[in-house]
Formats: structure tokens, C-alpha cells, sequence
């Protein structure tokens, strides 16, 4: 029997259990649901409350933390205790800093390590976003290039640095800069940004180092173009035979396909930082080579016309001379009037919706702090109890001689 | 696509099942679960609907709300595994993913609010 919804401030005669529908229960034999009236009172109503995306976040999180965790393990093992511990500690510690306003405001130390997921994603927004900007000023339209050398069993320096300079060999040729050729062969690239990656295929057991490049300049490639570029690569590095392009693409509002064109979601495989981890995190042997092969390396760098849009980027870190408008009052301060207080663990903050922190209010422990520690006004003594003998008791005065017996003032009375 | 092939009995498929294409964005049905059953391993609702909908031109107040990947995530995320038999939900549709996989329709975003009476919490044993 089905219960109606209940009203607003309305109670309901308790509704009789419903039993489970024939064959095929669900609910892993789980009750139906009821409330109850009794002497001690109706029993409370749960709300639970959700959405996708809050499920898509959360499994996000939680696969972040496993990924972390594993680096955790590997960097111990290898001895890079340090790391580990800022690994572990990324954004967990928070520093307090208090605006001339009044406001302590509090923001997660990060640990700017090459594979914490946190950190690499904080670092590639502000280069998508110059880098888009960019593409859109010149208008230009864009491809994406993908060059790869063979696989590697052991992953050094050597291998990363011997990549990027053949790389720059050939942006020196004639099929990139287009000199002494035809109308027809196409326009020349015009300059780019490309980043460094590689990833571990735990099937055959060694290291793909590959570059992604973004190119401006010409419309489109021309097949004779492709292949000469093709061998042109093959002959620079002595063995490496694939390479892939792809025009740009961004999707319009009504789901259009808009070729030559870039946006936030096309540059993100561009520009992630973000290593593959997941494959050999769980390796420390590998991690230890991973981190000494890529140690100094610029994983993303520009060339060409797009040569200066990191360095605005690096300028934008807070120089204390500068002022900077507070999003509490609104008002501009400097950045060297705000006075540092310490730090603050994961206890005592929380999490805002909007994703920004504050100190947890707690009323109880604020005012503990707040009182001086000093003993009060007055001074209690210690209260010695004195233990009386219970053989003699003295009485203070003289003892009568003889017993005196006084009249009965009552006597008589009825 | 892959075929679907799904079997049960005729009493639980007394009630239309609401399909994806049904679902747009903004529109949002409140229910009473009045049964809980399985077909092919998946859960599925039979529900009474707070007011009729229209579905392959008929009305109806009565419906089966299969356990889509959009409804399921959005139960998580509620800290709910499942829904049981007498509970009040608000089922909001809030917009649709594509999906990476080609071929795949898109997933169905969800927002869900249930109300369920909690008897094991809050009234002792001996008093029920």
C-alpha cells in the first residue's frame, strides 16, 4: 500500500509494512521504510541529498589519493623521505595571513612536486589561459603535432635533452619554415608551444618519451608536406618513423565543430603537466628514474611568435611592492603589510562551497585564548582539616560545682 | 550498440518505464517507491508519481525508474545505495554529459532528494 507524501507539520497513521515484491527482490533484503509512532515519540525522517557531478568530484578525489599514496610508498622506498613528507602533507597545511582588514585569510601549502596531481593541475591553469589568449589575439589557424622516438628500456636525461634538440633541428628545416618553396607547399609555422612527456607501457616494459606541439601558421597540411616532414624527422633522430597531426578543433555553443580554432578544453592535453603516474607509481625503482630523467627540464616551452607568454606568468607570483584588491572588503592593500601567522592544520579550517578556506569558528577555544593566564583576584588557601583526639574533650569555662535544677516553667499548664 | 535484452515478470512491468529520451533539461518528477525489483541484475523502482506524466502519449502516475549511471552517481553521492519501498524522492534532471566512448548516448545528470524514515536510529528496539 502506497503512503501518500506527507504534509508539511502533519503527522500520518503509521502505514502497515509492505512486504518485497514476489521473485526478483532488490534492496539486498533491506526493510521497507516506516515511520513509527510510539510512547516515546515518531520516529525522525532522514534527507539525503546528491548529484552526479558531487559523485563525479568525489571519485576524483579518491583516485587522486590513492595515485598520491602509491607516489608516497615509492618515494620512501628510494629515499626521498623529504619529498615524500610534502607529498603527503600537500594541501593539508594551510598558511594564516592577516590583511591590514582584519581578515586572517588561509591558503593550502602545496608542494609544487613534478607528480603531486593537485600541484600540476595549479600550474597548467595559468599557462592554458596565457596560451589561449594568445591563439585567439593572433587568430591564426592551429594544429596539433605529436612526435614520437622508439621506446626506450631506461629513461635518462640524456634521452629527454636528445629529443628537444632534435626537435629545434627541425624547426630549422625548409618543410617547417617553408624558405625556397612553392606557393602551393603552404604558409610557414609561424612559432608554437610544445611540452615534454612520457609515459610507461607496462606491457613491454619500457618508457615512450614523445612531444606534443601546438603549431600556428598553416591551414593545412598538404600529403607531400606530410611525408617530407615524415622523413625529415626520421632522418634528424636516425630512427624514430611516426608522428601524427591533427587540426584544432573547438566546439561552438550549438555543438558545432570549428576547425583551426583552440579552446580551454583542447589546450588541457596540451598543457596538463600532468604525468601519467598511475602506470608506475606503484614502482619505486621507476619513479627514482622518472624524477632524475625530467630534473631541470622545462617540460613546457614555447618558440617562435609565442616566445614571452611564460614569463608574464612567472611575474604574476605577488611582489611585495605591489597592491592587490581584497575580495573581503573590497579595498587594495599591499602584500607586504599582511602579516604572517603561522600555520594552520586541516582541523581547524574549512571548506567553503565556493572551494576557498576559512578558519573554523570555535568559540570555546578562541576565548580559552583569549583570557589571560593569570591567577584570579582573590586567593583561596587550601582548607587543612585538624583532627580532633577522641579521648579528652576540653570545655571551655568553669564546670559547675553541683547540679543546679531549675523549675519547670510549664508546670501545670493544661 | 550492443542489443538489450531484458526479461522479468509481467506484474513488475506493469508500470512504463520513464526512457532517457524523456529526460530533459529542468524537468523533474516526485515519487513514492512502492516496489523494488531486478531485471538482469539491475535495480529498478515501480513508483507512484505525486502528479501524472505524459508518457508515449498516455498519462500515467504509475511508473518503473530504472537505475541509469546518472541516477546511480547522484545516489552516491547522497550516501544512499539504494532506494527502498516507501520512501519520497525528488528526481531533478539538471543537464547531460556526452560521452567519451563514440556511439555511447549521453549520460543523464541527476540532483536527488529522498526522505526516509529512519526507525532503527531513532526509536529503540523495545519501544517499536
Amino acid at each position: 500500500m502506497a503512503s501518500p507524501l506527507q504534509p508539511f507539520g502533519e503527522k500520518l497513521p503509521p502505514v502497515p509494512r509492505a512486504g518485497f515484491a514476489a521473485g526478483n527482490e532488490g534492496g539486498r533484503g533491506a526493510r521497507a521504510a516506516r515511520y513509527v509512532h510510539t510512547q516515546i515519540g515518531t520516529s525522525s525522517h532522514r534527507v539525503y541529498r546528491g548529484k552526479t557531478h558531487d559523485w563525479v568530484v568525489i571519485s576524483r578525489k579518491r583516485e587522486r589519493a590513492a595515485l598520491v599514496d602509491k607516489i608516497v610508498t615509492s618515494l620512501e622506498a628510494v629515499a626521498r623521505d623529504k619529498e615524500a613528507k610534502a607529498l603527503a602533507m600537500c594541501g593539508r597545511c594551510f598558511k594564516k595571513r592577516r590583511l591590514p582588514c582584519g581578515v586572517c585569510e588561509v591558503k593550502p601549502l602545496a608542494c609544487d612536486h613534478m607528480l603531486c596531481p593537485s600541484c600540476a593541475a595549479e600550474r597548467a591553469k595559468p599557462l592554458q589561459k596565457r596560451i589561449l589568449a594568445r591563439c585567439l589575439k593572433s587568430g591564426k589557424p592551429l594544429s596539433f603535432l605529436t612526435l614520437t622516438v622508439p621506446n626506450v628500456p631506461e629513461l635518462t636525461d640524456e634521452v629527454i635533452r636528445k629529443m628537444v634538440k632534435d626537435f629545434a633541428k627541425l624547426r630549422r628545416t625548409g618543410v617547417w619554415t617553408c624558405k625556397k618553396r612553392a606557393e602551393a607547399f603552404g604558409s610557414a609555422v609561424s612559432g608554437g608551444v610544445f611540452s615534454i612527456e612520457s609515459t610507461w607501457n607496462s606491457k613491454m616494459r619500457s618508457w615512450h618519451p614523445h612531444i606534443h606541439v601546438l603549431i600556428e601558421g598553416p591551414r593545412k597540411f598538404t600529403r607531400d608536406r606530410l611525408a617530407e616532414l615524415r622523413a625529415e624527422w626520421m632522418r634528424i633522430t636516425g630512427n624514430a618513423k611516426y608522428l601524427k597531426l591533427l587540426p584544432l578543433y573547438r566546439v561552438s555553443k550549438r555543438g558545432k565543430k570549428i576547425t583551426g580554432r583552440a579552446d580551454r578544453k583542447a589546450l588541457r592535453e596540451l598543457v596538463k603537466y600532468v604525468t601519467k603516474a598511475a602506470d608506475f607509481a606503484a614502482e619505486p625503482a621507476l619513479v627514482d628514474e622518472f624524477l632524475k630523467a625530467f630534473k631541470n627540464v622545462r617540460r613546457v616551452q614555447a618558440f617562435g611568435s609565442f616566445l614571452g607568454v611564460f614569463k608574464e606568468v612567472e611575474r604574476e607570483q605577488g611582489d611585495e611592492t605591489e597592491w592587490f584588491r581584497c575580495r573581503h572588503c573590497g579595498g587594495e592593500h599591499l602584500w607586504r603589510e599582511c602579516k604572517d601567522e603561522g600555520i594552520a592544520t586541516l582541523d581547524e579550517v574549512e571548506q567553503l562551497p565556493d572551494g576557498t578556506w576559512q578558519l573554523r569558528f570555535d568559540f570555546v577555544r578562541e576565548m580559552r585564548e583569549s583570557v589571560p593566564e593569570s591567577p584570579p583576584p582573590w586567593e583561596l588557601t587550601p582548607y587543612e582539616p585538624q583532627h580532633v583526639g577522641q579521648g579528652e574533650i576540653e570545655f571551655a569555662g568553669e564546670q559547675p560545682a553541683e547540679r543546679v535544677e531549675y523549675p519547670n516553667l510549664f508546670e501545670g499548664v493544661a | 550498440m550492443a542489443e538489450q535484452i531484458f526479461r522479468g515478470r509481467s506484474g513488475d512491468a506493469s508500470a512504463p518505464f520513464i526512457p532517457s529520451e524523456w529526460w530533459e533539461r529542468g524537468k523533474s518528477i516526485v515519487f513514492v517507491v512502492e516496489r523494488v525489483f531486478r531485471i538482469e541484475g539491475r535495480l529498478n523502482y515501480g513508483v507512484r508519481l505525486l502528479k501524472p506524466v505524459e508518457l508515449n502519449g498516455e498519462t500515467v502516475d504509475e511508473v518503473s525508474v530504472g537505475e541509469s549511471a546518472g541516477f546511480r552517481m547522484a545516489m552516491q553521492a547522497a550516501r544512499c545505495r539504494e532506494l527502498r519501498e516507501n520512501d519520497q524522492v525528488i528526481l531533478t534532471c539538471y543537464g547531460e554529459t556526452p560521452s567519451k566512448k563514440p556511439g555511447n548516448s549521453p549520460r543523464k545528470d541527476f540532483e536527488i532528494e529522498i526522505t526516509r524514515q529512519e526507525v532503527e536510529d531513532t526509536i529503540p528496539e523495545y519501544a517499536r
